[in-house]
């Protein structure tokens, strides 16, 4: 059978692209910069852990709750914040992140800088697939209908999305919202399979460790989040046989995607179309073209309306 | 009753004042034509009906009820669509979905909607799906729906983004240069759609334009904007040979030595 190394892997692989799935409607789709996703998640895995502790709930109903109170405090941010256009936006999110990090390291019920110990361990590889699935489905019927093609629209044109009927203040607060909701998620999930949490754990850092995954898979591309998941769990995995040069080849690496693939693995292709591209042209070159169809940016112009 | 009234419209940047107690009276179905020189506010008199700007004073009447103040898609949502000058539509969407954005107004999906798919889910993306198809064929793009609209040419972007405004079933439509940088062919094929989007749907179409062929081979009405003032309004002969207009656009000497615009 699998071993519990794989098995590790596997789990905080899903646990990852949850988290990574939903910063992608804020960032990939809607097109919103959040430094401060990892906040999210932090305030779902102490939702969790201290319903599990402290009122002895059932794992389902702490995991929902978590999502909740995580969408919630997106809704909180989201409010005053996304007047803001790019990156004042993203100061303001990286400003949230680190509110959440000292809130909870100065709070009692929260055990300060001690962290929270002890948490039963409940989450296994089916709860986290099982989520991840969800996650999944939520976000590829969000992307297909009516309110994923508006965020799309606030992404490549905000003034020209108001312009034709869309409430873009009111889209991108619920944009947040449930990408919050699923990072709480994560972290309930997070916090009863580590079984202990402390707020260094959501720093700045695994903001941009999801917003990297996000990034390198393909903004709003679903598998490519998958992937981008995929690889920087394992990458870092993999490279532990260079020892104390693992996290410069890490960020090479980041470098060099970017630079080959600026629109991330699979940003900007749709995977069917890439399957059956692959196997009915893979003679004449046909990935090579699809791959140079997607190297162009992503994102509209932010400029004055003329 | 007047489709759109302004009012004393005036609206004051810093110390610039960009549009100067401007009225403007359009009646239900007509091509009407805002005419003049670089700088004189003609954008700018489309940012202030479409809610973009508030106006510093005066007001705006679109069926009788006033507009002016309210948030840009609310008055979208009431039958006012544009397109912008220089073309604003979506780049890394397909043609299609581009104007399946336009139907957004006329759609009531919500989030709990696309997660878990109601009775008429199904049926209202059918609708959005067939009516947008619709207004591709209108401007000669339905061959195009698949391809990202950063990949058609200028002229059909163009065309394209009329379509998607189109898609609001707006009562009135709101051109800002949609023959700008087209060569003559194009121009004669704009000019073709602007009749006939009156014409088969009764929209009332207001427009911005540089080229004075276009404006005066298509509109009923010309109005002519200097300064931020109007300094005249009739038809396109009368206003051919007003001589404020002649001097407005060739300055004070051209009037002995040039009788047309």
């Amino acid at each position: 059978m699998i071993d519990a190394y794989t098995i590790q892997i596997l789990v905080v692989f899903g646990i990852n692209a949850i988290m990574a799935l939903g910063l992608n409607l804020i960032t990939g789709v809607t097109g919103q910069l959040s430094l401060g996703h990892a906040g999210f998640m932090s305030v779902g895995a102490y939702t969790a852990a201290i319903m599990t502790l402290r009122l002895h709930t059932p794992y389902v109903l702490n995991l929902l709750a978590a999502g909740v109170v995580a969408g919630l405090s997106g809704v909180v941010l989201g409010f005053p914040t996304l007047r803001l256009y790019g990156d004042y936006l993203a100061i303001a999110t990286l400003g949230f992140g680190e509110i959440v990090r000292v809130l909870f390291l100065n709070l009692e019920i929260t055990g300060g800088g001690l962290g929270l110990s002890a948490i039963p361990s409940k989450t296994n590889l089916a709860v986290v697939y099982a989520c991840l699935g969800i996650t999944l489905y939520v976000m590829s019927k969000i992307q297909k209908s009516r309110v994923g093609r508006a965020l799309m629209a606030i992404r490549e044109d905000e003034v020209a999305a108001i312009a034709m009927g869309v409430n873009s203040t009111s889209l991108k607060v619920q944009a947040f919202a449930v990408g919050a909701f699923f990072a709480g998620i994560s972290g309930g999930l997070y916090a009863h399979y580590l079984t202990y949490i402390n707020p260094n754990d959501f720093g700045f850092m695994k903001s941009i460790d999801s917003l990297s995954m996000v990034v390198l898979g393909g903004m709003g591309s679903l598998p490519g989040v998958l992937l981008g998941a995929a690889v920087l769990t394992y990458a870092p995995e993999k490279l532990r046989f260079l020892q104390n040069y693992r996290m410069i080849c890490y960020g090479a690496f980041l470098v060099f995607m970017m630079v080959f693939r600026p629109n991330g693995l699979l940003g900007g292709t749709d995977l069917r179309q890439l399957v059956k591209a692959s196997f009915k042209g893979l003679n004449w070159g046909a990935m090579a073209k699809q791959g140079a169809r997607t190297r162009e940016g992503i994102g509209g112009s932010k400029d004055g309306i003329a | 009753m007047a489709l759109l009234e302004l009012k004393e419209i005036t609206m004051q940047f810093g110390g610039l004042t960009a549009v100067d107690h401007l009225d403007l009276r359009l009646e239900e179905g007509v091509i009407f034509g805002l005419i003049g020189p670089n700088g004189a506010g003609k954008t700018t008199v489309f940012n202030l009906v479409t809610g973009v700007y508030k106006p510093t004073s005066g007001s705006i009447y679109f069926k009788g009820e006033r507009i002016d103040g309210k948030p840009p898609y609310s008055i979208t949502a009431m039958g006012i669509s544009r397109t912008f000058q220089n073309i604003r539509i979506f780049k890394s969407l397909s043609a299609l979905d581009n104007v399946k954005i336009g139907r957004h107004c006329k759609s009531s999906m919500n989030l709990f909607h696309s997660v878990i798919p109601g009775p008429f889910t199904a049926r209202e993306e059918r609708d959005i799906e067939e009516k947008s198809m619709e207004y591709l064929r209108m401007v000669g793009l339905e061959h195009k729906k698949d391809i990202l609209s950063k990949n058609l040419p200028y002229g059909e972007q163009r065309r394209l983004e009329i379509a998607r405004a189109l898609a609001c079933e707006p009562k009135i439509l709101l051109l800002d240069e949609p023959a700008a940088g087209m060569n003559r062919q194009e121009k004669t094929e704009i000019m073709d759609l602007v009749r006939r989007i009156r014409d088969t749907l009764g929209v009332t179409v207001f427009l911005v334009e540089h080229d004075m062929k276009v404006v005066m081979g298509v509109s009923e009405t010309v109005a002519v904007l200097d300064y931020g003032k109007k300094i005249c309004e009739g038809t396109p002969s009368q206003v051919q040979s007003d001589e404020r207009v002649i001097e407005a656009y060739l300055g004070r000497r051209a009037r002995r030595t040039r009788k047309a615009v």
